[in-house]
């Protein structure tokens, strides 16, 4: 099916791609919605013929990897959800590894959100992935969720010298100091990882502002292709490693299926669309190629004219 | 008074939250400003809403032009608001987490606000590809070395870039398109990104300053005096 | 909001024409991205202004709002200082403001000298961040290469100045 759904996808494309290069060459405008129909097809094409690809782990993505791996069974691993529902189709595959991976290790596991949006993506987290795929896991002593605190980096500010002037208590008002995994936990330099799932304001820049450099924590970072340009300035010193967009997702999930045959059957959304996005990205240097050629041709025209 | 007042808590604020940075003393009266920030946000949040809901209702009273995507804002709004505040359907009750699982603020958010985010998240491919083909031209130099720099990337951001290059070996890694490409961004984007983020960051505390220190008062509707 | 409708209401009143200004000009939409961007392109499709400025934080709403600003035959100035948003502005737009050029084009337009004195004093500040990372580069290539413990004290000086620590 791949191999079939790869030749007709590609047939398609590329016949559509040399009428678009005649038009354009010929001179005839092309409407806008010629174009989005393409990017259509090549985001649709890969998914109903099911175009999946291998990944290899790159450096910056393996860091972290190794970094969880390393860390011993119990350490304290805090992952903030501060992204919306508009971002999570990117970097929801990469939270979902980072939980799944932090859990199999026998990691204890904080989730927060300095979005407003991040706590119902953190709580839809926690249903769908910690309670289904690990029953054993008890709220409170394995894992917790606290939540969403308004203030942005402010919230930053107060939590990497006392965690309890900003959060009371869990998303279920349960008191942190009644809970066993927030015992010995007083700040943010408690943690032995803490990952920024995200890319926006406030996200991993931010993380890295006021918490783990003033703190000096290992901080890890997952963000949309579109922000990761930004953070890699601040890898590897002051990030430990960075997902950059869904290509990181992909690479992530390809490392925990290698070493963990319990999540063999895994859904992996990251490797998934890598599919739509191989071909998308094809569709737009073919479109560069063709733009650019056409305004050469047009250019020598009037020369020649 | 009315424009003394506000450049006077500017000053303050502002002068506090530099210094708790680099005076331990001072440090705790900074977090208390943090969570002060966080209160005043809340209000902000009730200002916000209003304004929305009065401008909307105005426009339907009046029936002026489009009213009807103004009843929908109204709809949706005191919906999802109502869902939240009075946690509808939550099993867990009043006390309960507000996106608890089967609440009615959860369902909506998954099944409404979820994918409506995501649908004008994905126009953004549309759009880039209709930008590329328009913008991208291969003018002079600069721009040549621009575009072939994006094919770089555009390859290695996918497994057709390993493809086309694994067979490369690996004391020749770095012309491996994945390698050349995460050097693309570790290199010079990272020195143009530095570059940009000091110059943005001297604007920023240039114009802070102004603020802090009330040279800057457009945003209380004055020119600055 | 009312920080916005006070500056717009200010340059009315600047030029002569505080009875165009009306509130409901400037009006709250939403603190939601996406909500936000879908809101002003419904404006700018109803609306169909001649120019659309984009002046300040943008985030992944950016090219959506150009776009479609492109599509209604709009001039489209922005200026952003988000490094990721300025290539999408750069190739939608009609003209962009890059970075600095935004804190640089309030005092190039008004000329007023407290605002090209602080432009001023960011050129001094470039300076003084060009000289300390041509002396971190060199006492950080030079220990590397030679040695000599003034270069390692001179690059951990740099270093040490340029960190904060709590």
């Amino acid at each position: 099916m791949n191999n079939i759904g790869i030749i007709i996808s590609v047939v398609i494309i590329v016949l559509g791609l040399l009428w678009l290069a005649i038009r354009s060459l010929t001179g005839r405008e092309v409407e806008r919605r010629i174009i989005f129909l393409f990017m259509g097809l090549a985001v649709s094409l890969p998914l109903i013929f099911n175009i999946t690809f291998s990944e290899k782990a790159t450096p910056v993505v393996r860091n972290i990897f190794n970094k969880i791996e390393s860390l011993p069974a119990g350490s304290r691993i805090l992952i903030s959800f501060d992204y919306g529902p508009s971002m999570a189709p990117e970097v929801e595959p990469m939270s979902n590894a980072f939980i799944r991976h932090s859990l199999a290790k026998g990691h204890k596991v904080i989730l927060m959100g300095l979005w407003a949006t991040g706590q119902s993506l953190s709580a839809t987290a926690v249903q769908d992935i910690i309670k289904p795929e690990f029953p054993d896991k008890i709220d409170g002593v394995d894992y917790i969720n606290i939540g969403y605190k308004a203030g942005n980096q402010g919230v930053l500010n107060v939590i990497i010298t006392d965690f309890r002037k900003m959060y009371a208590t869990d998303v279920n008002g349960v008191n942190l100091d009644s809970v066993a995994i927030f015992k010995g936990i007083k700040s943010l330099r408690d943690m032995d990882l803490m990952i920024s799932v995200g890319g926006g304001f406030p996200g991993v820049k931010e993380w890295v502002l006021f918490a783990a450099d003033p703190g000096n924590i290992p901080l890890a970072g997952g963000s949309a292709a579109v922000s990761a340009p930004t953070y890699y300035p601040y890898y590897p010193r002051q990030l430990i490693g960075l997902l950059g967009g869904i290509k990181g997702a992909a690479e992530y999930e390809s490392e925990i299926k290698k070493h963990y045959p319990r999540f063999a059957d895994m859904p992996t959304p990251g490797i998934k669309m890598m599919g739509p996005q191989t071909l998308a990205h094809l569709i737009v240097m073919a479109f560069i190629v063709i733009g650019n050629l056409s305004f050469f041709f047009a250019k020598r025209k009037k020369i020649d004219g | 008074m009315k424009r003394n007042i506000p450049v006077a808590i500017t000053f303050i604020v502002g002068t506090v939250l530099i210094l708790s940075v680099f005076f331990p003393p001072v440090e705790r009266m900074g977090e208390d400003f943090s969570i002060f920030f966080d209160i005043i946000a809340v209000f902000a949040f009730f200002l916000g809403g209003g304004n929305l809901l009065r401008i909307h209702s105005d426009k339907i009273y009046r029936k002026q032009k489009d009213w009807g995507f103004s009843v929908v804002t109204v709809v949706g709004f005191c919906f999802m608001l109502a869902a939240g505040l009075f946690k509808l359907w939550n099993p867990g009750g009043i006390a309960a987490d507000v996106a608890a699982p089967g609440s009615l603020f959860q369902l909506m958010y998954n099944w409404i606000f979820n994918p409506l985010g995501a649908t004008m998240y994905a126009l953004l491919a549309f759009y880039v590809a209709s930008a590329s083909y328009r913008a991208f031209r291969a003018k002079n130099i600069d721009a040549t070395i621009l575009l072939v720099a994006s094919f770089i990337i555009l390859l290695g951001r996918t497994p057709l870039g390993m493809y086309a290059t694994g067979w490369i070996p690996e004391s020749f890694s770095i012309l491996q398109i994945p390698n050349m490409a995460i050097w693309i961004m570790v290199s010079p984007n990272l020195a143009g990104q530095r570059a940009i983020m000091i110059g943005i960051a001297l604007g920023v505390v240039s114009m802070s300053l102004r603020l802090i220190l009330g040279v800057e008062r457009t945003y209380l509707g004055v020119d600055n005096e | 909001m009312t920080t916005a409708r006070e500056t717009i209401k200010e340059a009315y009143i600047g030029a002569g024409r505080v009875d165009a200004y009306n509130d409901d000009m400037v009006r709250y939409i939403t603190d939601e991205q996406f909500g936000y961007v879908a809101a002003v392109d419904g404006i700018m499709v109803r609306e169909r202004p001649a120019t659309c400025f984009y002046l300040g934080a943008f985030f992944a709403e950016s090219l959506i709002l150009a776009e479609t600003g492109n599509s209604i035959g709009a001039i489209q100035i922005a200026g952003t200082a988000m490094p990721t948003q300025l290539p999408f502005f750069v190739a939608a737009c009609d003209y962009t403001l890059i970075g600095e050029e935004l804190f640089a084009a309030s005092a190039y337009l008004s000329g007023e000298p407290k605002q090209l004195g602080s432009l001023k004093g960011q050129d001094v500040g470039k300076f003084m961040a060009m000289v300390a990372i041509l002396i971190g580069v060199f006492g950080a290539t030079v220990s590397e290469a030679w040695g000599g413990s003034f270069f390692f004290w001179l690059t951990d000086t740099v270093r040490a100045i340029f960190t904060i620590q709590n």
